[in-house]
């Protein structure tokens, strides 16, 4: 059998020689109109490929967080693959590659049968067990060094509903929300289902947050909930006027929360009820101009909130006004990154690939590193680092008193 | 700039802000609103829609000289349709009438499917997106995403659309079929009358029902349309409450069923012959 190129052009040469005899025929068909409806249905053909051929299906590739646990970091790739590496040196301990059975794009035959897990929210880690939320509606606990996932909820297929936001374990439970409205419980050692709470209105892309017995968490029906998590009945809501798809941020008692109708809130975790809203009134002088999509943080009694419009505001968590220092920092490019604190920086990055650090003494702001590309990811940070995986689903480490990065790719090259 | 970028530019951006506006001054109701753009759409397209039903109009009405060339030109399959085309010039009829429009409205299947994937918020990605736009435009989503019984951003569970998408556009292709005594134009209308609506009706099984309820709109409009320039056409019955018989029988052979294929016979199925053969074949038009 013929190879490469001489190959190729044996096979086009048959092709023809097959094909050309029925074009012929076509081309003279007796019946008028034979032709144009033969294009209409090579048309509608290609018009059931196009999705999946032409990326128009708009594939999930997920934007993992970064975790680190006893000198281990966790992260999802693009590629679907769980990797851990050394925070100190970088070297790979484990990587576990996850693959669906259904595709997520295309209709027939152009997007593969099993595609690579995507995954949005950051991985979640007790003991030697990592818990991952996919895209597609299922949830798989797997064992340090080990392939095989030490359970999968659901045992078989899929929740019928996507998992955008984080997993998180809390006293031998696993907490995830899915796209349909439900927020679960599971059983960490086996994946049984503990309970279910279908109270919620509408999709939740944003990852629980524990405190006490009580869970947090928005959802796109306006809504904050708190939900007892013995049982899964609802304490109290609190409704805004846009949709909610931060992850909240407990403190000292108050829940602060960004909204889609560019508020950010501060509520009181046992009644429900607000303590503050900023900008308080429409007559405000500062005025957010877009959604707050990203988690908060809160350093010295200072609540830092990222906005879509490119700016990190400065909020005093007890009064909800702005601090006396600086009402804001302007990046100029949009933040979808939750920030972190290190030291007393706060560390938060643009979408288009700047990371800053914000100090907290002196309100000054600086940049740290230019990545040049485009950063979703939520940060982690640990041991003087901020770790950042970006679009390009390249892992940096920046080192937040000089600057240094390493970078790392985690998909295959 | 990427082909990716410039549809976005000229096609995604303008059609995702006008659904998000008009969803907005309709009560926020997606579903209504794309009944509404569907609506738009027909009314752009009325006077290429109306060109193409007036040849259909046309094509009917000429069925007695199609008839009369039949007759005349039976033993030569190739004379009779040059005969046909250029009855067929004479009288201004297209062949590809009945495509043109479908062709056109590619491009808007399209965008509509992304667009509803976009401001539905079902990939983050794309809906992230959303929020560098206008402020109009993102202030008023995520849209709501049902309507009747449909989640908008999803296939109908039920099989409804299927149906109906399925059903309209038979219809619709009833409405323009014409009985002819050429079989093989009565085989293969009878292929397009069933094919189209069964096509249609699985790739709505598949694909998000916002876009089948354009489908169906526009189907419904179709038909109206249809309905007063050609009246009923092949879904009338006849006198006697019987179908209209054809006035032969389609039986896809010559009347003299067991002659055997000469080097001149060009009415071979394609599927009968084998590629050797129709290499020997002279199909004029050379």
């Amino acid at each position: 059998m013929k190879t490469g190129c001489m190959g190729t052009f044996s096979l086009i040469n048959r092709m023809k020689r097959c094909l050309y005899p029925r074009w012929k025929v076509i081309k003279n068909h007796p019946v008028p109109g034979f032709k144009p409806l033969l294009l209409l249905l090579v048309l509608l053909l290609g018009m059931m490929l196009l999705p999946g051929c032409f990326g128009m299906a708009n594939v999930p590739k997920g934007w993992s967080g970064v975790v680190v646990v006893d000198e281990v970091l966790f992260v999802f790739s693009m590629e679907g693959k769980l990797v851990a590496d050394n925070v100190t040196d970088g070297s790979r301990l484990w990587e576990v590659q996850l693959v669906e059975s259904q595709s997520s794009g295309g209709l027939l035959g152009c997007a593969p049968a099993s595609a690579a897990v995507a995954v949005y929210g950051s991985p979640a880690v007790s003991g030697n067990i990592t818990y991952i939320g996919g895209y597609t509606g299922k949830v798989y606990a797997l064992v340090f060094n080990r392939d095989e996932p030490r359970w999968v909820y659901p045992r078989e297929g899929y929740l019928g509903a996507a998992i955008v936001g984080g997993l998180v374990v809390h006293q031998d439970e696993v907490y995830l929300a899915t796209s349909d409205g439900m927020v679960m419980a599971l059983n960490a050692a086996d994946g049984y289902r503990e309970w279910v709470c279908d109270e919620i209105g509408d999709k939740v892309w944003s990852t629980p947050v524990i405190e006490g017995n009580t869970l947090f968490i928005g959802s796109f029906d306006n809504k904050l909930y708190a939900i007892d998590i013995n049982d899964g009945s609802k304490r109290w809501e609190f409704e805004t006027e846009g949709a909610i798809v931060a992850t909240p941020l407990v403190y000292d008692n108050t829940v602060y929360f960004g909204s889609f109708d560019r508020h950010i809130y501060a509520v009181d975790i046992t009644s429900g009820e607000q303590v503050w809203k900023f900008p308080s009134s429409e007559e405000d002088e500062i005025i957010p101009g877009n959604w707050f999509w990203s988690k908060p943080v809160i350093y010295n009694g200072v609540l830092y909130a990222a906005c879509l419009d490119g700016k990190v505001y400065v909020i005093d968590a007890t009064s909800g006004r702005s601090t006396a220092g600086v009402d804001y920092y302007d990046l100029g490019s949009s933040i979808s990154s939750s920030p972190v604190v290190v030291g007393d920086l706060v560390i938060v990055a643009s979408e288009e690939g700047i990371v800053y650090a914000l100090d907290t003494g002196d309100y000054q702001k600086r940049q740290l590193a230019n990545l040049e590309e485009k950063i979703q990811a939520p940060l982690a940070a640990a041991q003087g680092m901020v770790f950042v995986h970006t679009a390009k689903d390249v892992l940096h480490t920046i080192d937040t008193e000089t600057g240094a990065v390493r970078s790392f790719t985690l998909s295959n090259e | 700039m990427a082909i990716g970028d410039i549809w976005d530019l000229i096609i995604l951006s303008p059609m995702i802000n006008v659904l998000i506006v008009v969803s907005h001054y309709l009560g926020g109701s997606f579903g209504l609103t794309i009944i509404f753009l569907t609506i738009v759409i027909r009314a752009l397209m009325y006077p290429l829609t109306m060109k193409q039903l007036k040849a259909t109009k046309a094509m009917q009405s000429m069925q007695a000289q199609m008839q009369e060339l039949q007759k005349k030109y039976s033993k030569d399959r190739q004379q009779l349709a040059q005969e046909r085309m250029k009855l067929m010039k004479e009288t201004g009829v297209n062949p590809f009438g009945c495509v043109l429009p479908l062709l056109i409205q590619f491009p808007v299947w399209i965008a509509l499917y992304q667009s509803i994937i976009r401001v539905l918020a079902v990939a983050p990605e794309d809906f992230l997106n959303l929020s560098s736009g206008w402020e109009m435009v993102f202030s008023q989503v995520p849209l709501e995403s049902t309507f009747l019984w449909l989640d908008l951003a999803a296939p109908d569970r039920f099989m409804i659309l299927p149906i109906l998408v399925g059903g309209t556009m038979w219809v619709q292709q009833k409405m323009t079929t014409t009985t002819s005594a050429d079989p093989r134009q009565q085989a293969q209308s009878q292929m397009m009358l069933w094919m189209m609506p069964l096509m249609f009706a699985f790739l709505t099984m598949q694909f998000p029902s916002g876009l089948a309820l354009y489908w169906v709109t526009s189907n419904i409009i179709q038909i109206v349309m249809q309905y007063f320039v050609t009246g009923w056409g092949g879904l009338r019955p006849s006198a006697d409450g019987k179908k209209v018989p054809a006035e032969k029988k389609s039986t896809g052979r010559a009347v003299k069923e067991k002659a055997p294929l000469s080097a001149d016979d060009i009415s071979a199925d394609i599927v009968e012959t084998s590629p050797a053969r129709e290499e020997e074949l002279d199909y004029g038009n050379n």
